[in-house]
């Protein structure tokens, strides 16, 4: 029980998992399959209080993750630990300490006031009266839900009900909160309000988030780890800077042109649209004066060094690993 | 207990959601019983036992209405369908506890809104026959429904995990449907079948559920308990086996 106390927030090791799927018909009745590979080998642990981003393009297995650590799958071979327990053997234990979002499925009752969707979660999850009416009230004051309260939550706009969804994840306090594309489908404004409260609440509260999403922005807002799962492997994890040794650059040279030629080495294409170019270089090795100067060719309007984009980075390593 | 009642509570306040759709529900029930009730009439005409057979006739055609099957069915067959079956695997309840709950709250509605209007229309059809009903068919009466309500919904939850396999039982239902109609005795009274056909309908589960409690209250022919015991053990097995099996593809069914 000690060990369990002082363990990691959440830990794999060695982690394999696949799914067997229809890959044609062998007969009337019966469907011809074939296994494919989800997860190869990861290992993770992330801390307790950690915010930790999992970022990898649709199908990197990033959902298979967050199933394998809330218990909802069990792994072909290696071990999945979270708060120092298995959550498959213990699902219904662990699922009082962990909350969880799927930015694409919904956990309140869709034809019943938000507020009644509270109250049946607060049954559901045995808190006491006294507590989730205190709770309640900070994330309805903190999520601006008062006035949705008692909307059905098929009459909430997709904003609004995320920000119902976070609430119901959150309402029984629990000590890791999982965020499977948490803001899917959201516009602008939303999303940032959305970000800056679950930023607020690991904060406060020393909540561990593990975020899985396809947005990089939103990793880059809170997570203070990220991993990379490319292919079923984790590629990188570590600090935001460190994936800028990985991708192999860490500054872009804007150049406003049209049409753009062909960067100079050590200067790289990265990224070509009609009127500009992103060129790649890494600061280490190339003064960004130097930089300047190289890209300010003929047909060059203008030119300007910037930090890279998480999704520049990302390409890249995928690019570097698939070559 | 408590997440179960707050299943039973979601239940029965999503059914009163849709309530207005209820009326022609009722009014499909009147009719059925209506029906039933005088067919059954010109049917058992001069048998000795006809006020039991038209008696039973009200009770089988009016509270197998609270079992709430298609809810039972649909909580873990829609989910499995709109991939929402995780969400569900992430609360501290077990699924079939879930799915009792809620079609606990949906029978509590269908017995108020459904299944009472039901049967007192049925009953102003057979109100001479009720003359036999007395304080032991009732005693007899509660246990074999508390067992019929059981098993019902075990039954229904075990097709409803067939879902992880085949993705759409509803074909399955269809096959209950008819089993349960022949066999469980509201369709012909099961004393004019042929002797093997009523030694099977007797024998089989959905005897128990449909045939058993309605046979109690009209005082024809006793379903033991200790059988209806044993289906529901049997059956309370098989969702066991059915959902420990069913748990290692529920995501890959269920999203």
């Amino acid at each position: 029980m000690e060990q369990a106390a002082s363990a990691p927030a959440l830990e794999l090791t060695g982690v394999h998992r696949a799914y067997r799927v229809a890959a044609g018909r062998r007969g009337f009745f019966s469907l011809r399959t074939r296994r494919v590979p989800a997860l190869a080998g990861v290992d993770l642990r992330v801390g307790r209080g950690e915010v930790f981003g999992l970022v990898g393009p649709n199908g990197a297995g990033k959902s298979t993750l967050v199933k394998l650590l809330t218990g909802l799958l069990r792994p072909d071979a290696g071990t999945v630990r979270l708060l120092g327990e298995d959550p498959f053997r213990h699902r219904r234990r662990l699922a009082r300490r962990y909350g969880v979002l799927f930015g694409q499925k919904s956990q309140l009752w869709w034809d019943l006031p938000l507020a009644e969707s509270f109250e049946l979660l607060r049954r559901i999850y045995g808190v006491s009266r006294a507590d989730h009416e205190k709770r309640l009230e900070r994330l309805a004051a903190a999520l601006e839900l008062e006035p949705l309260l008692s909307r059905p939550v098929r009459q909430l706009s997709l904003g609004q009900r995320m920000r119902g969804e976070v609430a119901a994840a959150l309402l029984h306090d629990p000590e890791v909160v999982f965020l499977d594309e948490p803001t899917i489908g959201l516009d602008v404004v939303a999303k940032q309000a959305l970000l800056r409260f679950l930023l607020e609440e690991n904060r406060a509260r020393g909540t561990t988030v593990f975020l899985t999403s396809h947005d990089l922005e939103d990793v880059e807002r809170l997570a203070t780890r990220v991993g990379v799962l490319a292919g079923g492997r984790l590629v990188y994890q570590g600090s935001l800077r460190g994936l800028t040794a990985l991708a192999g650059f860490d500054r872009v040279v804007r150049v406003h042109c049209g049409p753009c030629p062909e960067p100079p080495p050590p200067l790289e294409p990265l990224t070509r649209a009609q009127h500009w170019a992103d060129y790649a270089f890494d600061s280490r090795r190339l003064d960004p004066e130097q930089a300047l100067r190289l890209a300010s060719g003929p047909g060059v309007r203008a030119v300007e060094v910037r930090e890279p984009e998480l999704a520049a980075l990302i390409a890249r390593i995928y690019e570097r690993r698939e070559s | 207990m408590s997440a179960v009642l707050a299943y039973a509570r979601a239940g029965l306040l999503g059914a009163l959601a849709y309530r207005s759709g209820l009326w022609l529900t009722l009014l499909g029930a009147g009719v059925l019983v209506t029906v039933q009730v005088l067919l059954w009439k010109a049917l058992t005409a001069g048998h000795p036992q006809s006020a039991a057979y038209v008696l039973f006739a009200v009770l089988a055609r009016t509270y197998p209405l609270v079992y709430a099957e298609r809810a039972v069915f649909d909580f873990v067959a829609r989910r499995v369908r709109e991939g929402e079956l995780a969400i569900e695997l992430t609360r501290p309840v077990g699924l079939a506890a879930a799915a009792f709950g809620h079609g606990l709250g949906h029978a509590l509605f269908r017995a108020l809104f459904l299944a009472l209007p039901a049967g007192l229309v049925g009953l102003a059809w057979a109100w001479g026959d009720l003359a036999g009903v007395d304080a032991g068919r009732l005693r007899a009466f509660l246990p074999a429904f508390a067992l019929a309500f059981s098993l019902a919904f075990l039954i229904n939850h075990a097709l409803s995990l067939l879902a992880l396999w085949i993705g759409r039982p509803d074909g399955v239902l269809e096959a209950r449907d008819a089993l349960a109609l022949v066999l469980g005795g509201g369709f012909v009274p099961l004393g004019l079948y042929p002797a093997w056909l009523k030694t099977a309908a007797l024998a089989s589960p959905f005897a128990a559920v449909y045939y058993a409690p309605a046979a109690a209250l009209a005082g024809l022919e006793p379903y033991p308990l200790t059988l209806q015991a044993f289906w529901v053990l049997a059956l309370a097995l098989l969702t066991l086996v059915l959902s420990r099996r069913a748990r290692a593809r529920a995501v890959l069914a269920g999203g």
